[in-house]
């Protein structure tokens, strides 16, 4: 898939930009932004206000990193923004229930105590504090570079090498417990 | 702990993203939203000059269009600049300045006689404004 150029942004009609921006980022950026606060509501309501806001922005995006990295630069601060903000802490209660369901179809026993342990580590990882949460799951589920970490995270490459190594050791103990 | 990790993906993608799908809906939804948070240039263009038949500055006009709910403006002032700037370059307002330094911009009778037209016409043909905008 080829990424978007500030030529065609600029050249476009900005609702079909805005389309286009959707179709190819509105599921990463609803993941992403779950992977912040975990809930599915408000993931939904994050995911709507971040692409007004790159709408809005666009005029700004001036091709110096890819398009892909400057949304993640935007949706990132914003989920980072609820989560500090007075909303955030004081009313809603943020996280969805995570059932500790295992599949009933579930017949061998081995693949239950795989599925259960990581589940156990996902539920680990949800809990982890965001600055850890976000390199974890930028390195492991987007399976994004490290520089690229640095980038989105607004960061440099030691902090992320950095909070890497301590997430990990913060989730070890958490599952010894 | 990195091999268990290997196994996030599909893990989160199994247990919880299989529920959580960005849909035609959001879509839908992000586009009214944008909607009613935007305005077309036209609307904008109209709004400034029905303001500036009385002199004003640039400041104010920011604040007046934010009350009548054009926010495009907002902490993003020099792109009013511009079009005032267009706007006096097509000879249909003047900018003076005054004394304690503020510059002021008003409709001139061109500028007036222009606006007249504009909202008489349906939106759907202001050939006029089209050619202030992308002259």
């Amino acid at each position: 898939m080829k990424e978007l150029t500030v030529e065609w942004i600029q050249v476009q009609d900005k609702e079909l930009v805005i389309d286009e921006i959707m179709d190819r980022y509105g599921q990463e950026i609803l993941q992403l932004a779950y992977s912040y606060v975990n809930s599915v509501a408000v993931a939904e309501d994050l995911t709507q206000e971040i692409f007004i806001k790159c709408y809005k922005n666009l005029y700004r995006y001036s091709g110096k990193s890819k398009f892909r990295t400057w949304l993640w630069q935007i949706a990132i601060n914003h989920c980072k923004d609820f989560l500090k903000s007075w909303y955030n802490k004081n009313i809603i209660p943020a996280t969805d229930y995570f059932p500790n369901h295992i599949s009933e179809k579930e017949s061998i026993e081995e693949a239950v105590i795989q599925h259960e342990e990581d589940h156990e580590l996902m539920s680990a990882v949800m809990k982890l504090p965001t600055k850890y949460k976000e390199v974890i799951y930028l390195f492991y589920y987007e399976e994004l570079l490290i520089k690229d970490i640095a980038l989105v995270t607004k960061t440099g490459t030691n902090t992320v090498k950095t909070r890497l190594r301590r997430a990990k050791s913060l989730l070890k103990e958490m599952l010894e417990e | 702990m990195d091999k268990r990790l290997k196994n996030l993906r599909k893990t989160m993608d199994r247990e919880v993203f299989a529920q959580l799908k960005f849909t035609e809906s959001h879509k839908k939804s992000i586009r009214e939203k944008i909607k009613q948070a935007t305005h077309s240039d036209e609307e904008i263009l109209i709004a400034i000059m029905q303001l500036l038949v009385q002199e004003k500055t640039g400041y104010q006009l920011v604040s007046l269009l934010q009350s009548r709910g054009i926010l495009n403006f907002k902490e993003n002032e020099g792109a009013l600049y511009v079009i005032l700037h267009r706007l006096e370059l097509k000879g249909i307002l003047t900018s003076s300045w005054q004394e304690d330094g503020a510059k002021f911009y008003q409709l001139n009778k061109k500028g007036c006689r222009l606006l007249k037209k504009v909202e008489e016409q349906p939106l759907s043909n202001h050939m006029s404004f089209k050619e202030i905008f992308e002259g």
